[in-house]
């Protein structure tokens, strides 16, 4: 390697901002010249894994801490910094991001893209999707909240309007519905945040999460000293509470999932994966990076509340995601229900009581079950937009025995799904298992109770199978294209690697997961 | 450590390997398919001789009985999760039978499977299997045996669905699945408890895995012990189809018959006991669990074997008596250990494989022809299967001297000890049980036979069967040949296998009295039914002697005590109406009352805002529009207008928040 140590320096934000660079680019060709646009949207969306993998190359996988991080004072009197960094809880997800979002610009093509409908709209659509890889790497790099949380509302424009141009029939509603409630719960986010940057002077995550346990007490002196003395005591809890709100919505937890599926059900499939495959982390991450270490004391007073809304999550996203008719539904509910054991573990480590191994193992887990699940998500609705493309509707009724004529679709979907319902040898076993294996050591009867969605898992994938691929060929068709069929070997290739191989990924996290575990005591 | 103990993994890996590089065969390469899962498999089963000898040789004894071969899978925290292999006499004896026998059906499937157009994925599907299944037998970690399990459990999914465009092979596939995995949940969570509660989830690791010395001595603790074993054995129970999870497995007959031989009779469905056998130090720290190993054992050997009474397909017959003989095999080791549970295991594995690979044959030949009421007379078109066939029969049935007599008579003899060192009243019923259990194995299989391949031809099938070919006859006549001579490896007084697997236990000496009891009553059963099934049974069109004399009783025993209509009629329609709930919760509350009540209210702020804007603001500035045109405008506005009131909302609050901000930093000063 080229000795540079100084492109350390820069290195975060070129990644983040070679995309928006890209968008801009595009406005050299025509608006709807589509192959143009989507080659130069595809080498400025891959462009960035080159800047990944020098990143991955010179991280220091033993530092707990923070690496490559730039600071730079901004809105000074306001305490606000351009502060960027990487570090365990977020590589593995910056590199996610750096394969999903080219392999996903690489697979928009006609329907996937929602251009069958608005060809003339292929350099908007393009534009939106490298301002939206921007979005996430942004939120996931971020370390003053001020700016964080700019990506992070940044992120939401784009989808908005990815849905409102490019979805489905009932788009107009859904992007409406996907903006406000998102954007309420953002809201509600930022004025917790705020109460906390009044309370404590300072909006940088780091110094923050130093402060972690002096935070309740600042909370409540500040509620005193402007007056609200009845407020004190309730302070702490319900800044948390708004906080978590933010997070809960992005994610979603259970009962605030009802944007999901509607927003799902008319996004262009791109958009779509880009929605669970990489924003519905942001909010888990943000529960790594902003609410175990800000907000330790009030999470452990409401641990088990807290899992039994994860555990809601889990089994009524299954048992939603039965009853669906169309694979949409399915695929949509069942990413509510995937990303439920993601809260399982990070709610079940902010419970006070627990061994370290057990807590690291759960966290490990979540981050290992966030690539899973963005893998295999990202391939099922990819799947889903290929036989939207070839029928017009993914609705099950008009669908059935495609095994017959699509033998390799059968196959590679087949593998998707098993992957989705935790097959060993495949990484989303990894992800569960060591989930499972956390919290049980840590609540084992929810643990226990939250096996149960293994089994809806299987039901309504296997159900979803033999609907659409077994049985007496109701239609015929093409099987997949060249294209559809490198999407979907990458995707599965790295859900083949990892669940065989899961330590180098847990080796990425593993020392910034065991640091915020010791400091959670 | 040896070289095989350091490579044992190699023998799963071959036919892994197989696998790997057929499923990019294309459908034409049949030869190259059939050949790459021979060469896989036969490669396996010589490294599994290897290891069989390693395992008698007198120096592995010295060395402690087993070999593990450990290795780091990954590190969370300061803890790193470990695999391993594990050569153990256990170990290699399921080696060597898993392998040979799949050896032996590869060979009977490239004639059985010839006419199929998906011949290639056929040997793709079937190594993907030896490979898992080998990979469970010799897995050193319970989370290995989870992963080996839920892989031959795809593999058994996948050719069960092999004739995927019936429907009820796709309902067959997906029903397998699930039903092992429910009891899979229970496995899970008993691997969870082993892994806590003993820190570990390798069984041998010189000293620290969790079945020796203080590991295991922590889990013999408080009621660790019986909860993981109980645990455990629920999802042994669901492989191996206990009651009441056993209703998949004769679904599962919709595979191809090799399939049905291979998984479905000799390997993967006595994964189950295997599974208990590994953890038998577990079982051992538990008289409950062994208990309940037992009583389920025993009620499923009976309960099944009434059912193939009345059953008329030539394959279901050979599932229900596989239940059956598996409950013999739960009993044995819930009742008198390792021994006789996994010799059973083993024998029947081999007469198993031959009854299933004879009907294979017989409905190769006859058109696909399986309801037993209209083959016959078939011993005289096919007299080599039949020869052999009859052999397997008398195996299972357990008549002297055939393999199946001496492994059923140790479970036997083990079950009539049982109250010795049980006191309870009910100890003596296992035996009952079991004994009642090997008249009705007579009895079903003699009315089988009968059926089959006396009288006269019934059907076209048989009227115009011939001999199977030489694939298919050559590992029918070696399984035969090993069915015949097998069982005195156990025989009682001099017994080898005892020997072999368990060294240091005694054995539960011999019992003159049960072998000549048992063998009198099959031989009585055997009459009765030759009998009953007479000329006059067999004529074309005669109804079952039984169907005519307790139609009642035939038709609970046909309908399978209606066992799957139970669980349709609660489990399944419960899930269905709690996903229904769980859509019709999200639609009309959640997002109805409560995400709609909240925009309902903000519409109303923004009709409210249009009225201003509307009256006060640009009063007459649509005067001249049409009633039309307003009511398309103020459609218009009300939706744009939920998001752009919002927005200035959201940003007027936060325009006040950032005054106040400022405000009060001013006045705090940093």
């Amino acid at each position: 390697m080229i000795a540079l140590p100084e492109i350390h320096f820069c290195l975060v934000s070129a990644l983040t901002f070679l995309p928006l660079l890209g968008a801009l680019a595009l406005f050299l060709v025509r608006a709807d010249d589509a192959t143009s646009c989507r080659r130069i949207a595809l080498a400025a969306s891959s462009a960035p894994i080159l800047l990944a993998l020098r990143l991955l190359h010179d991280f220091d996988l033993a530092a707990p801490g923070l690496q490559f991080t730039t600071r730079v004072p901004w809105i000074s009197f306001l305490g606000i910094d351009y502060h960027v960094g990487v570090d365990g809880l977020s590589l593995a997800l910056l590199l996610l991001v750096s394969v999903l979002a080219p392999l996903t610009i690489f697979g928009s093509v006609g329907h996937t893209a929602g251009l069958d409908a608005r060809p003339r709209d292929a350099r908007a659509f393009f534009a939106l999707m490298l301002v939206e890889q921007t979005g996430l790497y942004g939120t996931f790099t971020a370390l003053n909240f001020f700016h964080w949380f700019i990506f992070w509302e940044a992120s939401l424009v784009p989808m908005f309007f990815l849905v409102k141009m490019f979805g489905g029939k009932g788009r107009t509603a859904a992007s409406y519905q996907f903006f406000v409630y998102t954007f309420l719960g953002s809201v509600a986010m930022l004025l917790g945040m705020q109460l906390v940057y009044l309370a404590t002077g300072t909006w940088d995550l780091l110094d923050l999460a130093r402060m972690g346990a002096e935070i309740p007490e600042k909370l409540s002196n500040f509620a005193r000293s402007v007056g609200l003395e009845r407020f004190a005591a309730a302070a702490p809890r319900t800044v948390f509470l708004m906080v978590l709100i933010g997070f809960a919505v992005k994610v979603p937890m259970w009962p605030l999932h009802t944007w999901l599926p509607r927003t799902y059900g008319q996004a262009p499939i791109a958009g779509a994966i880009l929605l669970t495959g990489l924003m519905s982390k942001m909010g888990v991450y943000g529960l790594l990076r902003i609410v175990l270490p800000l907000f330790g004391t009030e999470m452990a007073q409401l641990a088990t509340p807290l899992m039994l809304f994860a555990l809601a999550t889990v089994l009524l996203g299954a048992w939603t995601a039965a009853a669906q008719k169309d694979l949409r539904g399915l695929i949509s509910y069942s990413s509510v229900s995937h990303l439920g054991y993601c809260l399982l573990g990070v709610f079940a480590v902010g419970a006070a009581t627990g061994r370290f191994e057990e807590k690291a193992l759960a966290l490990n887990g979540v981050i290992f079950q966030m690539v899973a699940h963005g893998l295999s998500a990202t391939g099922l609705f990819y799947f889903a937009g290929a036989i939207e493309a070839r029928f017009g509707g993914c609705d099950y009724d008009r669908l059935g025995g495609l095994r017959r004529s699509a033998p390799v679709f059968a196959g590679l979907m087949g593998l998707l799904a098993f992957a989705a319902l935790g097959l060993p040898g495949l990484a989303g076993f990894v992800g569960e298992f060591m989930i499972f294996r956390g919290v049980f050591g840590l609540s084992g009867a929810i643990a226990c109770a939250a096996v149960l969605g293994l089994l809806l898992t299987a039901f309504y994938l296997l159900t979803m199978l033999g609907k659409i691929f077994f049985g007496p060929a109701i239609p015929e068709t093409s099987d997949l294209t060249l294209r559809e069929r490198a999407v979907a070997a990458a995707l599965s290739a790295g859900l083949f690697l990892f669940g065989v191989l899961p330590e180098p990924l847990i080796r990425l996290s593993n020392a910034a997961v065991s640091s915020l575990v010791r400091r959670l005591g | 450590m040896s070289w095989i103990s350091r490579n044992l993994w190699l023998i799963p890996l071959l036919p892994f390997a197989a696998a790997g590089i057929t499923a990019f065969f294309p459908r034409a390469w049949r030869r190259a398919s059939a050949a790459t899962a021979l060469a896989g498999i036969a490669t396996a089963f010589a490294l599994s001789l290897v290891a069989l000898a390693r395992t008698m040789s007198p120096a592995f004894a010295a060395a402690g009985g087993r070999e593990a071969f450990n290795f780091a899978w990954f590190t969370s925290g300061e803890t790193t999760a470990r695999l391993g292999f594990l050569l153990d006499p256990l170990s290699a004896i399921m080696l060597f039978a898993v392998s040979l026998i799949s050896l032996l059906v590869f060979a009977f499937s490239v004639g059985y499977m010839d006419e199929d157009d998906n011949f290639t994925r056929f040997f793709c599907f079937l190594s993907f299997f030896a490979g898992s299944m080998l990979a469970l037998v010799a897995a050193n970690s319970l989370l290995l045996i989870f992963v080996a399990w839920e892989l031959v459990g795809l593999s058994s999914y996948l050719l069960i669905g092999f004739w995927y465009r019936k429907p009820s092979a796709a309902a067959a596939m997906k029903k397998a699945f699930l039903v092992t995995r429910v009891g899979d949940l229970g496995f899970f969570i008993g691997l969870l408890w082993f892994y806590q509660g003993a820190g570990t989830s390798l069984f041998y690791d010189l000293g620290n895995g969790a079945l020796e010395g203080a590991r295991l001595d922590a889990l013999a603790g408080g009621a660790a012990a019986t909860t993981v074993a109980l645990l455990v054995f629920c999802g042994a129970a669901g492989k191996s189809g206990q009651f009441p999870l056993h209703v998949w497995l004769p679904d599962a007959m919709e595979g191809p018959t090799p399939v049905s031989a291979l998984i479905h009779a000799a390997t993967m469905v006595a994964a189950g006991v295997f599974l208990v056998a590994r953890l038998f130090p577990v079982f051992e720290l538990s008289p409950a669990a062994l208990h309940a190993v037992a009583c389920l054992g025993a009620f499923t050997a009976l309960f099944a074997a009434s059912i193939a009474l009345a059953q008329w397909d030539l394959k279901r017959i050979l599932a229900y008596s596989t239940v059956s003989q598996l409950g013999y095999m739960m009993l044995g080791l819930g009742v008198g250990g390792v021994v006789p549970g996994i010799f059973h295991l083993t024998t029947h594995a081999f007469f198993k494989a031959l009854l299933f690979l004879g009907a294979g044959a017989v409905i190769h030949n006859c058109h696909h022809e399986q309801d037993i009421r209209r083959l016959g007379g078939l011993k005289d078109r096919m007299p080599l299967t039949f020869a052999a066939y009859v052999v397997g029969a008398f195996a299972l049935v357990g008549l002297p001297p055939f393999s199946g007599f001496f492994s059923k008579d140790e479970i036997l003899a083990a079950a009539w000890r049982y109250p010795d060192h049980c006191p309870w009243w009910g100890a003596r019923l296992p035996f009952w049980a079991a004994l009642g259990g090997a008249f009705l194995t007579a009895f079903y299989m003699t009315r089988q036979v009968r059926y089959a391949f006396f009288g006269a031809p019934r059907g076209e099938g048989a009227a115009h069967a011939r001999e199977a070919g030489r694939w298919m006859l050559a590992p029918i006549l070696i399984l035969a040949a090993i069915s015949v001579v097998a069982g005195f490896v156990g025989f009682p007084g001099a017994n080898r296998f005892q020997a072999f697997l368990h060294p240091t236990g005694n054995g539960h000496g011999f019992v003159p009295g049960i072998p000549l009891a048992s063998a009198a009553l099959i031989l009585l059963a055997i009459g009765v039914a030759w009998k009953v099934y007479g000329p006059a049974a067999l004529a074309a069109g005669a109804k079952d002697p039984i169907e005519r004399r307790f139609p009642r009783i035939f038709a609970l025993l046909h309908g399978k005590y209606f066992v799957d209509e139970l669980f349709a009629a609660t489990l399944l329609r419960a899930n269905r109406a709690l996903g229904a709930a769980g859509s019709w919760f999200d639609r009309w509350i959640l997002d109805g009352l409560a995400v709609g009540g909240l925009s309902v209210f903000v519409r109303a702020l923004s009709f409210v805002n249009h009225l201003l804007d509307e009256r006060i603001f640009n009063r007459g500035f649509d005067r001249g529009c049409g009633a039309l045109q307003e009511a398309g405008f103020l459609n218009r506005r009300l939706q744009n207008g939920l998001v752009q009131h919002y927005l200035k909302v959201a940003t007027a609050a936060a325009v006040l928040l950032a005054a106040l901000l400022v405000l009060l930093t001013k006045r705090n000063g940093p």
